[in-house]
């Protein structure tokens, strides 16, 4: 599916990180020496942070829009949309979308809901957004997007343990000037890539006493997917806003692992590949918060970054599903702010 | 593509394997080396240098680099 949605602009986004934060070297002892220093210089990941035990993903969504509040000025009343991007929801019900409202105290004349999607959520969560605005049926909506892994997957798993992280995000989407271009896919033939049985009905009643993060993803086919997928969606949505590849001021791309990001940059044989950077050595894959992660942490981190200039911009992410997309988009205007506990 | 290039290219996947250790013969599930980031390395290698998406399953079935190469080329056909 492409589309583009006019009167719709990324107006400010921040980013949260939990303040714990976990060494890769610190699997030494359990891996051996070797192993933890083979698999840190293929993932590139040194280090990710972690959520407390009792700090949900919901929790750090709540601290990055109450950040993103403050910063903007923004009037709680005026927000008249709520979605929130999680495969780690508070409950299985009521909606999480919907606790955040309350606690967040914005008003009750408010659309809000769940999207339970994981690593390609953050852009399924904008169109979202977009859509809202472009019916009329919003004028300001709040996307919330993030996950704690550390949870959701079982850290015995060295592939989990050693690659995934915890974030959250806060993005404003509102009715004004500018438009998001979307290239959007599904591929449901194939759900049990990345799959949790132990959660749902479908396996009920003998996944009763399995435990919630013992579930299934198959990495080398995680990859052939992205593999076979990722550079598409992006050369489609170039194609939908007649933009060439090498006049993109920056891609933020889904930070599954370097060998991900890198695969992308060779693919798509990008004259400035720096403008495609792999950012999450100090925070590992986060789901649907790598995007805004690259976004808010790699301009605040890197030298001679000025967001003023993207004009140009390419999101794209893939995941669970398997679903998979991209926006193109200009973010010259965003307020881009340095992510909380970077 | 020949078997040779393509042997050289899987080679060239790995860090601390000398090259030279690496035939067309050679049973590469059995290398030291071998581990989950060279299968990704692999994958990657047959997408950008032949065009040709590997599977997991393709390469768990595949015992020699000769096995590896005919699904490649099969597939480039």
């Amino acid at each position: 599916m492409k589309c583009t949605i006019d009167n719709v602009a990324i107006k400010s986004i921040i980013t949260c990180l939990p303040e714990d934060v976990r060494e890769m070297t610190s699997f030494s002892e359990i891996y051996g020496e070797k192993t933890v220093e083979d698999t840190i210089s293929s993932s590139g990941i040194e280090r990710v942070h972690v959520a407390k035990e009792k700090e949900t993903s919901s929790d750090l969504c709540f601290q990055a829009a109450e950040a993103l509040i403050e910063k903007e000025g923004i009037d709680k009343s005026t927000i008249d949309g709520l979605i929130f991007v999680s495969l780690t929801p508070d409950y299985a019900f009521p909606a999480t979308s919907v606790v955040l409202q309350g606690r967040l105290g914005l008003s009750k004349d408010i659309v809000a809901f769940d999207i339970a999607y994981g690593c390609s959520g953050y852009i399924y969560g904008v169109f979202q957004a977009a859509s809202l605005i472009g019916s009329g049926a919003c004028k300001n909506v709040l996307l919330l997007a993030g996950d704690t892994n550390s949870k959701l997957l079982d850290q015995n798993e060295k592939s989990n343990a050693m690659v995934f992280g915890d974030a959250a995000s806060a993005t404003l989407i509102s009715y004004g000037e500018g438009s998001l271009a979307f290239d959007l896919h599904t591929n449901g033939y194939i759900y049990e890539t990345v799959i949790n049985k132990n959660s749902g009905y479908r396996c009920w009643p003998e996944n009763l006493d399995k435990s919630f993060n013992d579930q299934g993803m198959k990495g080398d086919d995680v990859f052939s997917f992205i593999v076979s997928f990722g550079p598409k969606t992006i050369k489609s949505v170039l194609e939908l806003v007649g933009w060439d590849k090498d006049e993109v001021d920056f891609f933020g791309l889904h930070q599954a692992t370097k060998i991900t990001v890198d695969f992308m940059r060779k693919k798509l044989k990008l004259a400035h590949p720096e403008r495609a950077p792999f950012d999450i050595e100090n925070y590992g894959n986060t789901g649907p918060v790598t995007v805004p992660l690259v976004l808010t942490d790699y301009p605040h981190r890197a030298e001679g970054i000025d967001t003023t200039s993207w004009r140009k911009v390419v999101l794209a992410a893939y995941g669970v599903g398997m679903s998979w997309g991209s926006i193109a988009c200009d973010l010259s205007k965003t307020h881009i702010y340095r992510p909380i506990n970077q | 593509m020949t078997l040779e290039e393509f042997v050289e290219n899987f080679a060239n996947q790995f860090e601390d394997t000398d090259a030279s250790e690496i035939k067309a013969e050679t049973a590469f599930h059995d290398l030291d080396e071998w581990s989950s980031m060279i299968v990704l390395a692999i994958i990657a290698m047959a997408n950008i240098d032949y065009d040709v998406t590997l599977t997991g399953d393709d390469i768990k079935n595949a015992v020699t680099v000769k096995d590896l190469y005919d699904v490649v080329a099969g597939r480039m056909e």
